[in-house]
């Protein structure tokens, strides 16, 4: 087991893994730019070293920064958190090459589920369904109409270095098709210094349902329920649920079997999301996260199993926590990404928070690193913290999530608070009835814009 | 029955918080024959010499020192702040170019700018720290072979 693990990252997934690392008996050390001394988890942890100025690029994806400060401090292992380089197989080498720990995959995988296309032709082979598409990358006019037709258009036309809902244009005719591709391409080669793209079937209206998974890197692995992340805003989720409202229980046990039997074959280390479009009843793969997710806690509180915890101790070598058939999902859980954005127009609203009271009682989780008098830097992203709530059944959820909401108090700065309130009120979402379009549709619409002003 | 005080701790309160929470520098009330002023105090330094805390140009509050005339202590602790040289790296820091040579200063040293003061080492790789100015070495922070972060206070040459 590691004696000393060096957080890479800062905000709420920093002090999430703090908490992991004490609860193991495992010292910490917190990295930071200048712009987080004054932050929680730098507060918390046994040591501190300041690797940067506020820009990320010249602190948290510093590499030797990091490493340096892995020197300094004798740090055994590096937990790199979720965003910045916590998908960079580079930085797993590097760390490989210097006998420090790397909490996450093994690097080829994170290489191969990085590049798109690649991660596609895997996930194919693996038995994973896939969205129909082209094979490979697009570079030819004539093969893109031809493909385009056998399809079926609409089609969408994805950067192979993208991801996270970037880099994605669709045509929904011949017509419309090469403008899309020549913009598609030069919009990913500045984006991601790749050009190259690749064509899926455009789904109209599915929902996008993800499964976590832990493998312990020697063919052996677990699924741990799905999560329904369809409440998106630009491609950025905002809701998060688990179970998902859409699946009963025979179409999950199918799923979560194919993920798992592809997992083991891969022979996956870690802490993994495989995820999917789902539509009429069928799955199709889109991309595989490599690393903990934001919205882990949906997963934690139905299944009772500490995420972060597990990818420390399979890191260390250690075997899964339980066996397949011994993994319950016990009542249903909702996450809620707090931001500091306005609620209507979604302006950022960086700032010192005056007055803070988060919501307590049974069943509500608050991840979450800002305190009263805390100011929010405005170089990174906005993310005050997540309010998770969990109930024996869906409705139980609800209920609890609105009597939490209303008892949340971020007080200095606009928060998006607002803009849950009203969603857990509205009848689609109390239903369940809604897809990836859904909550744009939603802002989009005039009351809504009111309500929230 | 209590005659209710005329003077109101309270308002005066109130009065104080509204001088703190704005950029205004003097409040003054009247009410009846009562006048109550409220006066924010200039002489205090106001110099931050946290360093480099990072620029809030969103702030809620206002900086109070814009107002202010920087006093004495003041000024000497901005121009010490000038006149450190802070670690530009994390890595740990050496006073002399080999383990049996002479450190490349001492206090007191005179030199000028762009000299070699220190070496910081980060994977086996040293890296020369140079002084930012001409001057005298007057305090030196750090030990041979201590840990440093970014930002950490060097030396001060005056």
């Amino acid at each position: 087991m590691f004696d000393k693990i060096l957080i890479a990252n800062r905000g709420e997934i920093a002090l999430r893994v703090l908490r992991a690392c004490k609860e193991l008996g495992i010292a910490t050390v917190a990295v930071h730019s200048t712009a987080d001394s004054d932050a929680m988890h730098v507060r918390l942890a046994d040591e501190s070293v300041c690797i940067g100025p506020p820009p990320a690029r010249d602190s948290y994806l510093n590499i030797p920064s990091l490493l340096a400060a892995c020197e300094i401090t004798g740090a055994d292992a590096v937990h790199p958190g979720y965003g910045f380089l916590s998908e960079n197989a580079r930085f797993a080498d590097i760390l490989a090459e210097h006998d420090i720990g790397f909490i996450g995959p093994k690097a080829d995988h994170i290489r191969l589920m990085g590049d798109k296309i690649e991660a596609k032709r895997t996930a194919k082979k693996l038995g994973i369904p896939v969205v129909p598409g082209s094979d490979g990358g697009v570079t030819d006019e004539a093969e893109a109409r031809r493909l385009a037709s056998a399809i079926g258009y609409p089609v969408l036309i994805k950067a192979a270095a993208g991801g996270g809902g970037r880099g994605m244009k669709v045509a929904r005719s011949e017509a419309e098709l090469m403008n899309a591709v020549q913009t598609a391409k030069s919009e990913a080669k500045a984006a991601f210094g790749d050009d190259a793209v690749y064509l899926e079937k455009f789904l109209e209206k599915p929902r996008h349902i993800e499964i976590q998974v832990l493998g312990d890197g020697r063919g052996d692995a677990i699924c741990l329920g799905e999560r329904d992340c369809s409440l998106q805003r630009r491609h950025q989720k905002v809701w998060e649920e688990g179970p998902s409202p859409a699946l009963n229980e025979g179409q999950r046990a199918q799923v979560l079997d194919t993920v798992r039997r592809a997992m083991c074959e891969l022979q996956y280390l870690g802490a993994g999301t495989v995820e999917f479009l789902y539509e009429n009843n069928a799955f199709y793969f889109i991309e595989m996260n490599t690393r903990i997710q934001v919205e882990h806690p949906v997963t934690e509180m139905i299944t009772g199993i500490d995420l972060v915890n597990e990818q420390i101790r399979i890191a260390a070598g250690g075997d899964l926590p339980v066996r397949q058939d011994e993994v319950r999902l016990m009542g249903h859980a909702i996450e809620c990404r707090v931001n500091a954005e306005n609620p209507a127009t979604f302006r950022p609203s960086p700032g010192r928070i005056d007055y803070y009271h988060p919501p307590g009682g049974l069943g509500v989780r608050v991840d979450s690193a800002v305190y009263q008098g805390y100011s929010i830097p405005p170089n990174y992203d906005s993310l005050i913290g997540k309010l998770i709530v969990h109930g024996r059944t869906r409705n139980e959820c609800l209920m609890r999530l609105r009597r939490a909401l209303d008892e949340f108090v971020v007080a200095g700065i606009d928060t998006t608070l607002p803009l849950f309130r009203a969603l857990v009120r509205n009848g689609d979402v109390q239903n369940g009835d809604y897809d990836i379009h859904w909550l744009e549709h939603f802002l989009e619409n005039p009351e809504t814009i009111e309500a929230l002003a | 029955m209590r005659k209710p005080n005329p003077f109101d701790t309270e308002n005066v309160r109130q009065l104080a918080n509204l001088l703190a929470e704005t950029d205004l520098t003097e409040i003054e009330v009247q009410k009846g024959d009562l006048r109550v002023r409220v006066v924010r105090n200039l002489t205090v330094p106001v110099a931050a010499i946290a360093p480099a805390v990072a620029s809030a140009p969103m702030a809620a509050t206002a900086p109070a020192a814009s107002a202010a005339s920087p006093s004495p202590e003041a000024s000497s602790a901005a121009s010490r702040k000038q006149n450190t040289v802070t670690s530009p790296m994390v890595g740990t820091a050496y006073r002399r170019p080999a383990p049996e040579a002479r450190p490349f200063v001492e206090i007191g040293s005179s030199v000028k700018e762009g000299e070699r003061i220190l070496l910081i080492e980060a994977m086996k790789t040293f890296n020369e720290i140079t002084a930012t100015r001409s001057g005298t070495v007057s305090e030196i922070l750090v030990e041979d072979g201590q840990p440093v972060e970014f930002g950490e206070p060097l030396m001060v040459i005056e």
